[in-house]
């Protein structure tokens, strides 16, 4: 509850509620200084009355009617290049996405393009050299190129970077199963005169 | 100024309330609406501002400062639930305070308060800008006479007395605008009349002499 005198302001610009107002009518009917107090402050309320409103300068009305447009001309540009770079990126996503689908789709092992090479483990090429593909590895191929000395023998070990060693010795192990006894010397005669080959993995 | 008169604002547009005009300037950025919320209450803000201050450059200034922060904060600050015109007032009053502040914040003595008025000394220090030493806008007689009394409050009387007048405003409002209980609100009201009474007194023992 404020001060009583400060509740004369609340009676006199009516901020009162019904019950409130009778109240403080009762206190002022008791209280003469009360009622003193309240008229004095409502002549001088009385005369604030006086007071007209000052307009402000055609100018500065002026002004700030320009700023408000000027602001809504901002806001409209900022709206379009919005839209614009809202247009852009989706664009760039779209682009960069399929560009992702076709890089995969490549990538894949099973695709048509990395068959013709997945499926050749190793192969003598009429060249002599040898093409291997890591076991396990689809994709990753080596190509080798062997040499032959003087004794004829076939050199391969150093051709190839040592993380395949294992995958070359496979390759060469099953090679060498598929390798059949001669039991013709005749036929070991007419090879002899073509090719002489070992196998060296030293 | 009315700018209904040089824009021909439609007559609808004077009947709707604030609430929908400030949607159709946030929403349409429709300039009409815009000029019809100040057409209704450029006067008041204005007279506020020049209240407090009393120097016709630095109310025009305060008065543009207002504006463009309306303008341009009305889409992040603004709540619409509330009284377009209370958060109006609420930005003036805090430009008018900040600059009143300024005006005094170089003073280099020591604050004292009296619990008679409720003020501080820097309360009891007139302006720079009080009428008198800058050129004052030319009013009636009586306007201009009330607004030198008021000029002469301490300065959270003189908010109070010009928010409730030139306003309306409940004391509510008014306690909520300058961070104050509304009892308080209420006894800045009651001091300022206090000392306006003494005020007209002195003027009117003043006039009695020379006649």
């Amino acid at each position: 509850m404020s001060k009583i005198e400060d509740r004369c302001i609340a009676y006199i610009y009516n901020e009162m509620d019904p019950a409130e107002r009778l109240e403080f009518e009762r206190e002022l009917q008791k209280d003469e200084d009360l009622l003193i107090e309240l008229e004095t402050l409502r002549r001088t309320a009385g005369c604030l009355n006086g007071l007209r409103c000052i307009e402000p300068p055609e100018f500065v009305v002026n002004s700030v009617k320009n700023k408000a447009e000027s602001t809504t001309i901002k806001k409209t540009d900022a709206g379009s290049y919005r839209y614009l770079f809202a247009s852009a990126a989706i664009t760039l996503f779209a682009v960069m996405v399929y560009g992702a689908v076709i890089i995969q789709d490549q990538q894949r092992p099973g695709s048509a393009d990395s068959n013709s090479t997945g499926n050749s483990e190793a192969s003598l090429s009429t060249a002599g050299n040898i093409s291997s593909v890591a076991a396990g590895t689809a994709g990753e191929m080596e190509e080798i190129s062997p040499w032959v000395d003087h004794d004829e023998v076939i050199h391969f070990h150093e051709r190839f970077n040592r993380g395949s060693v294992a995958s070359v010795d496979s390759m060469f192990n099953h090679s060498l199963k598929k390798l059949t006894r001669v039991n013709s010397s005749r036929t070991v005669q007419q090879v002899q005169q073509q090719i002489h080959l070992t196998g060296g993995n030293r | 100024m009315r700018l209904n008169k040089s824009d021909n604002i439609p007559v609808n547009y004077e009947k709707m309330k604030d609430r929908e005009l400030v949607h159709l300037f946030r929403k349409k950025d429709d300039q009409l609406a815009f000029q019809e919320l100040m057409n209704r209450h450029q006067a008041k803000i204005y007279s506020y501002i020049y209240s407090m201050i009393q120097n016709r450059e630095t109310a025009n200034d305060i008065f543009q400062e207002t504006f463009t922060k309306v303008i341009t904060k009305m889409d992040d600050t603004y709540n619409e639930q509330g009284k377009w015109i209370a958060w109006v007032m609420r930005i003036a009053h805090n430009a008018t305070i900040d600059h009143i502040r300024k005006q005094k914040r170089f003073v280099d003595v020591k604050s004292s308060y009296d619990e008679g008025s409720k003020t501080d000394f820097y309360d009891r220090l007139p302006d720079e800008d009080s009428p008198g030493q800058q050129e004052k806008l030319e009013l009636d007689e009586s306007t201009s006479s009330l607004l030198k009394h008021i000029a002469n409050l301490p300065e959270e009387q003189r908010t109070v007395v010009m928010l409730r007048h030139y306003y309306e405003m409940p004391f509510k409002e008014i306690a909520e605008i300058t961070d104050v209980s509304i009892n308080t609100a209420l006894g800045r009201m009651r001091y300022a009349l206090i000392n306006l009474r003494k005020m007209f007194d002195e003027e009117h023992e003043k006039e009695s002499k020379y006649l």
